[in-house]
């Protein structure tokens, strides 16, 4: 304990408990105190009778004030960090006042609004401006707060407090109510309209300004303090909002919590067309792992982490409406039933729009609305002559009224398919694709959507909103972009070289880095498709297929296909593959030859479809079953030859026997006679030999060979 | 380089990727484009042997050479095309050398590749790592099973998935819309959830059974049962025409060959079908008689 502040004490520890616990880890903490919070806690701790809490607090703080009013406080902070943060701050219950103080004047901010208020609260003449002392006290009992929560490494939230450059001395208590609670708990949807992952490190003033031009529907949703600094033009609390949404960001876990606190489990509406239901679901969160989940007396498995659940019997119509689920998670870990009331919560919209899902097979909400999607959408009544004017819009033709789904009275639904983009009006604006409203990259070769790793090749074009672009594009701190009417630069002709890139757009950092090659250098090819055949017949037994599943190219199975490379098991051994056709250069000379006496020159030609589709590219060999078609004899033999060689090519078809026991022809043509000379010398494969000799024998007997053989 | 080539490359770098991210891609490379080509890209890369397909993912395949028949002396090649791989092809030591690239409008520039002998071929192919195939589409055709065989292989539950309610197909081979249709009927249907399309054929009513298959089987399938159904007599005319002058094999609108076919189809040329505007029909090239008719014997039986 600290001297001179035990009288207060149970009220430091209370706050501390209220404010500054586990369970802001790790997330930006507010002591967002106003006269209902003091109430609350006063109760939940049994610090004052029902409604006085407010009295009970300030009964205990102007009983110790001094001459400089804050100087214990100033104090006890100080002995207390020196003895290493023992037991609550023993300054919160001042701070709680001054809080309650700017609190109280409700957006106004400046001096003068604030320290009348605050003297007021402090039991001290309410003329007189700043308290004597109070610029250096309230200054250290804040900084002390933050070394607190710092020393604990977060374990308790992360410090907000910020003095601003506007408002000496009033800029702490004011950091602290400009967002409610409400107010936080809205910011998940601005963050995702926006575009913005958790995490991420955007510069207020970039928020701000997005929040500013945020759709009237979300905009609105925010309370009238809010709603009332982004209608202004006062610097000091456009500063300290900007300043708390960077913070909001950079420690957002991408969930999403009510204004108690509470995590929500967001509800998303399905549709069957098929048998016209309209259900919901919700994706199963971690915290929901082996616990069992309670819904109006009916008790289930919580399923799967991350995949959907339906609800049981679910009030479509207060879905619709924005309404809300209330369940009971009961935890079964340890024997015990641990019990928890959570809420499920859906969007608050006229228009509600669903995609095919592939793991549902179904429509469902939560889908990004991107071209080239079907999609169905349930419209209030009021809005549909608006809402099919702009479906018609996007997709050219007149969406189909789905007679089959029946939504609740008062909506009516409809069935489109977006092929362009174009702006709504806010109402309206789920309906259309659209992009983020922050700076980003899109399209490009990209390997690594992570790192923005893309090919040097495909660098991706940058797009920006231009409405809210209020400096210049730069690349790598000197180039500067100029985008086009549409927002987008296209980085492609700029012949960026591989490596990292910077751009600076609107107050966002973008890394983009460039590469020529990512590819694994020994892949795994898994996409086999199979199939088998059965006893010996071409008798197919299973086809794995596209979406069948895939198999390992070690896989027993007859026949595997990856790409253009076939691996076939004991079939092409059955299926008796005939003696292909010989190729042969395309120079020099080629003859046919059939029974002796017979010959025909061939002409080899480039392939006609070779031609035709590869102009200027040149036959290099020619096949000879191509050439075969027009000769007028049955083919036996085809000779090949150059000036300095003669070969002979047995070809496919030619009987095994031949009997030649014709009659000289009276007539030979030229070609036969050109040839003739020189078949003595022909080189054959040795498996032909004995044919040819037999063929050649014929020949020499009926006098057709000029001279003796060899 | 073409948009295609890019898209090629882009794939063999990445290897493996979602549909999404495909589509992503693609509309970005083809902004000009009517942003539903994308599927029927990522097909034609399939047929092309460069790809695979399964479920919402494609893979590139594996790089592998195959031979041509009537080839005039160049080999093709398929599969995964990196950088990396062209110039190692460029630098090999077993005298096969890269042709000029050949632009086709609707796939990836053509590589051809000329070589010496096959032996040298298959040589260079085992240094460089890479698959060799000896005609592969006539092989591929010959092993494929028929249309009956890949229905039969597909058989599911008679009810059509999910509750998306089905398309159903037309005369005109498009899927159309049709006002409480249960898909209980004889014929085919799609299903389109999330971007995957699913199909569906029906050869009578419950409890015939239902297959799901690719587009192109169940088109042809269908187109088989109607004309049956005119003619009230089993489908003996074929509805793929070839050309013995020219050597190709036509087909008319809407009647691309099923995928299997099809690849086996495209391998014996390394061209996709072109469209001719003048005869109507798609044309597929350097196609003889014997792979015509097995063709159509595997489409009829």
């Amino acid at each position: 304990m600290v001297a001179g502040v035990s009288v207060g004490n149970e009220w430091n520890a209370a706050l501390r408990d209220h404010f500054y616990h586990p369970g802001m880890a790790r997330r930006p903490v507010y002591l967002c105190v106003d006269r209902a919070v003091i109430e609350t806690v006063s109760r939940a701790y049994d610090l004052a009778p029902e409604g006085q809490g407010v009295d009970a607090l300030l009964s205990s703080v102007r009983s110790r004030t001094a001459a400089e009013p804050l100087h214990p406080w100033f104090r006890a902070a100080v002995q207390w960090k020196s003895a290493g943060f023992p037991g609550p701050p023993p300054f919160l219950d001042m701070l709680a006042v001054t809080v309650l103080a700017a609190s109280d004047v409700s957006g106004r901010i400046g001096s003068n609004a604030y320290y009348q208020p605050l003297r007021l609260l402090l039991g001290l003449p309410r003329t007189g401006g700043m308290p004597r002392g109070f610029d250096n006290d309230i200054s250290t009992l804040w900084n002390v707060l933050r070394d607190w929560l710092t020393s604990q490494d977060g374990a308790f939230g992360l410090p907000t407090a910020n003095l601003g450059h506007h408002f000496p001395n009033v800029g702490w208590a004011s950091s602290q109510v400009i967002l409610r609670p409400a107010d936080r708990a809205k910011l998940p949807h601005f963050f995702t309209a926006l575009g913005a992952g958790p995490g991420e490190d955007l510069p207020g003033t970039v928020l701000l300004e997005n929040l500013r031009r945020a759709p009237a529907r979300l905009r609105s949703s925010f309370s009238r303090r809010v709603v009332s600094i982004l209608d202004g033009k006062t610097d000091a609390m456009s500063e300290l909002l900007a300043d708390m949404l960077h913070q909001e960001l950079l420690h957002w876990d991408g969930g999403w919590r009510d204004e108690d606190d509470r995590q929500l489990v967001q509800v998303l509406l399905t549709a069957d067309e098929f048998n016209g239901r309209i259900s919901a679901v919700y994706r199963v969160p971690e915290r929901f792992t082996g616990a069992r989940i309670r819904f109006d007396g009916q008790e289930e498995d919580a399923g799967e982490v991350g995949e959907y659940a339906y609800l049981p019997a679910p009030d479509v119509k207060l879905l619709l409406g924005g309404g809300e689920v209330s369940a009971t998670r009961i935890d079964l870990d340890s024997g015990k039933r641990i019990r928890e009331r959570f809420r499920l919560t859906g969007v608050q919209n006229d228009v509600r729009v669903l995609a095919g899902d592939d793991e549902l097979g179904e429509f469902v909400e939560g889908h990004r609305v991107t071209l080239d999607l079907k999609l169905v959408v349930l419209v209030r009544e009021h809005l549909v002559p608006e809402a099919t004017c702009a479906m018609h819009k996007l997709s050219g033709e007149e969406p189909r009224r789905l007679q089959r789904l029946r939504p609740p009275t008062g909506w009516q639904a409809f069935k489109y398919r977006p092929v362009r983009s174009t702006r709504l009006p806010a109402n309206l604006a789920s309906l259309a694709p659209r992009d983020s409203l922050l700076a980003n990259f899109t399209g490009g070769l990209c390997v690594d959507g992570r790192s923005h790793t893309y090919l040097t090749s495909g660098p991706p074009d940058l797009s920006v909103n231009l409405e809210v672009l209020s400096d210049v594009v730069t690349l790598n701190d000197f180039t500067v972009l100029q985008p086009d009417s549409e927002g987008r630069v296209r980085l492609t002709g700029l012949g960026l070289a591989e490596g990292k890139h910077e751009i600076n757009a609107g107050g966002r950092k973008l890394t983009l880095r460039l590469v020529d090659e990512a590819a694994d250098q020994r892949p795994d090819f898994t996409y086999w498709r199979a199939w088998d055949f059965r006893q010996g017949e071409k008798r197919l037994r299973r086809l794995i297929a596209s979406g069948g599943g895939v198999v390992s190219a070690d896989a027993e199975h007859d026949v595997l296909v990856n790409g253009a490379s076939l691996i076939v098991r004991d079939v092409e051994r059955r299926s008796g593959h005939s003696r292909p056709w010989p190729e042969v250069r395309a120079g020099g000379q080629h003859v046919v030859l059939g029974m002796p006496g017979q010959a025909v020159s061939i002409v080899p030609r480039t392939p006609l479809w070779l031609s035709k589709n590869a102009p200027g590219v040149e036959a290099r060999t020619f096949d000879v079953s191509a050439a075969m078609r027009d000769v007028a004899f049955s083919p036996l033999w085809l000779v090949d030859e150059t000036d300095d060689r003669i070969e002979v090519h047995r070809l496919p078809g030619s009987p095994a026997e031949v009997s030649y026991t014709g009659a000289c022809p009276s007539k030979v043509s030229s070609s036969w006679r050109s040839v003739a000379r020189r078949l003595a010398e022909a080189i054959i494969d040795e498996r032909d030999v004995h044919e040819w000799n037999g063929w050649f024998a014929a020949a020499e007997r009926l006098g057709l060979i000029p001279e003796v053989r060899g | 380089m073409t948009g295609h080539d890019l898209l090629l490359g882009w794939m063999s770098e990445r290897h493996k990727g979602s549909f999404e991210r495909f589509r992503e891609t693609w509309t970005w490379l083809f902004r000009e484009e009517d942003p539903r080509w994308w599927r029927r890209t990522l097909n034609d890369l399939q047929t092309l042997g460069h790809v695979e397909i399964d479920g919402g993912r494609w893979e590139t395949a594996t790089p592998t050479i195959t031979t041509l028949p009537n080839s005039g002396g160049y080999a093709l090649l398929c599969g995964k095309r990196t950088d990396r791989l062209v110039r190692a092809i460029e630098g090999n030591t077993h005298g096969i050398r890269l042709a000029r690239p050949v632009a086709q409008s609707a796939g990836p520039s053509v590589q051809l590749i000329e070589y010496e002998a096959i032996s040298a071929l298959a040589s260079a192919c085992a240094d460089l790592g890479i698959r060799f195939e000896r005609v592969v589409s006539d092989r591929l055709l010959e092993s494929s099973p028929t249309l009956n065989d890949l229905l039969l292989s597909r058989k599911i539950p008679d009810q059509l998935p999910g509750g998306v309610q089905p398309t159903v197909l037309g005369d005109d081979l498009n899927f159309h819309e049709q006002e409480n249709c249960r898909g209980t009927q004889p014929g085919a249907y799609c299903v389109e959830l999330f971007r995957q399309q699913r199909y569906f054929y029906r050869h009578g009513a419950p409890p015939a059974p239902l297959f799901e298959c690719g587009l192109q089987v169940v088109r042809y399938a269908e187109l088989r049962r109607v004309r049956a159904g005119q003619q009230r007599t089993p489908v003996k005319s074929s509805p793929v025409e070839w050309d013995r002058d020219t050597g190709q094999l036509r087909v008319a609108k809407g009647r691309r060959l099923p995928e299997l076919f099809e690849r086996a189809t495209v391998l014996r040329s390394g061209f996709l079908p072109t469209w001719d505007n003048g005869l109507r029909r798609w044309v597929y090239h350097n196609i003889d008689e014997e792979f015509s008719q097995l063709l159509q014997n595997k489409l009829a039986s």
